[in-house]
């Protein structure tokens, strides 16, 4: 499988990660390791989901791990999230508070 | 063309009164609008090409009749016809190349009869090629029942491992080529969801995966050597996930327990979007 690919951009305001590529069992030990390495660094960051192609429970449990870790600097923030707002409805997770789902755009 | 011309408004009101029925229940039969049916009547407005059909077989008569007798065929098309003349010859071909679907009977008569008409000097080449791209364009508004995927199978012994989840999606994706995206994007994630399962729980060396696509239903089956527990739990981060997801998302799903494993399945009811 191809690796995901992960970008962060300082150059604007909120810091934005973008991720690529299909994020299932076989990634999400990569994407765990990576965001929360960018969280430490950049907690304000805003995680960009537009070039994910595929997202399961297994990014799920990261993202919501991530955001639980943060200890009250906020919720964790998406952009382009439809598909993670579709899972998190499907689990009934949808009133969330560690997770934020910016609009399309933000 | 030649030959009487009837506008639609006054064929409509003709088999209204035929019926004895008022503008209200006429535009019932036809699912449409009363203030729909009163303006086609009037000859204020057009049906759709996507009603055409239902309204042809209110009259009595075949599509390619009513389009030709009531000219509803605007003259804008009828000059984009002629503009195109080189390739009429490819319209009909490709417009072949589609015409094996089943409920092509309908289309199959119309087009023979349009080959008729123009044999016969009735219509000219020039109205035989538009009436095939009107007939091109109510198959694709009207969309026959069962869609526009080809069912198939496919079944395949892959090993547990992290990768077997994206295997068993991109068999998924090759099979189920066509079908609504809604019912693919579950299907994508629940088979994602039943393998990843397997790997994580089963502790089987090989997963099978089968997925079968009908006209009117998809099916996946994971089945595995695994003797665990299948139960869903609420989700959290630390899992709890996989078959709340299938229980919400799935039309059906089971499991299927044998002394030598298991076979937890899905099925999504496929429909054409209207």
């Amino acid at each position: 499988m191809d690796a995901l690919k992960l970008s962060l951009r300082h150059d604007v305001s909120p810091p934005i990660l973008s991720i690529e590529g299909d994020i299932d069992m076989a990634t999400a030990d990569a994407l765990r390791a990576a965001l929360e390495d960018a969280l430490a660094d950049t907690p304000d960051l805003v995680v960009d989901l537009q070039g994910v192609t595929f997202l399961d429970a297994s990014g799920i449990r990261v993202f919501l791990g991530a955001a639980a870790r943060r200890n009250g600097t906020g919720p964790l923030r998406f952009v382009h999230a439809r598909r993670l707002e579709w899972l998190l409805e499907a689990a009934g997770l949808h009133g969330i508070t560690t997770i934020e789902i910016l609009d399309e755009g933000a | 063309m030649t030959g009487e011309v009837i506008a639609l408004g006054a064929r409509l009101r003709n088999r209204r009164e035929e019926l004895g029925l008022s503008q209200a229940q006429a535009a019932r039969e036809l699912d449409v609008a009363r203030t729909a049916y009163r303006l086609w009547e009037l000859e204020a407005a057009q049906p759709a090409p996507d009603r055409w059909r239902t309204i042809a077989k209110w009259l009595g008569m075949s599509v390619t009749a009513m389009l030709l007798a009531g000219e509803l065929l605007s003259q804008q098309e009828a000059d984009d016809a002629e503009a195109s003349g080189p390739r009429v010859g490819m319209t009909s071909a490709s417009w072949d190349a589609t015409s094996d679907d089943s409920p092509g009977d309908f289309f199959s008569q119309e087009r023979a009869m349009i080959g008729d008409q123009a044999r016969l000097g009735a219509i000219s080449g020039v109205q035989a090629a538009n009436l095939r791209g009107a007939l091109a364009r109510i198959q694709e508004l009207t969309a026959p029942e069962h869609g526009a995927w080809h069912p198939g199978e496919f079944t395949k012994r892959m090993p547990s491992s992290p990768l077997a989840p994206q295997i068993a999606r991109g068999a998924l994706a090759a099979t189920a080529v066509g079908i609504p995206v809604d019912a693919y994007e579950k299907a994508a994630l629940l088979t994602s969801e039943l393998v990843t399962n397997s790997v994580v729980h089963a502790r089987s060396p090989w997963i099978d995966v089968s997925i079968v696509l009908d006209p009117e239903r998809l099916r996946i089956d994971v089945s595995d050597a695994g003797t665990d527990a299948i139960r869903p739990r609420t989700p959290g981060d630390d899992g709890g996930w996989g078959l709340t997801l299938v229980a919400e998302l799935a039309t059906r799903w089971g499991v299927e327990r044998r002394r030598d494993g298991k076979t937890v399945w899905v099925e999504f009811d496929l429909s054409t979007p209207v």
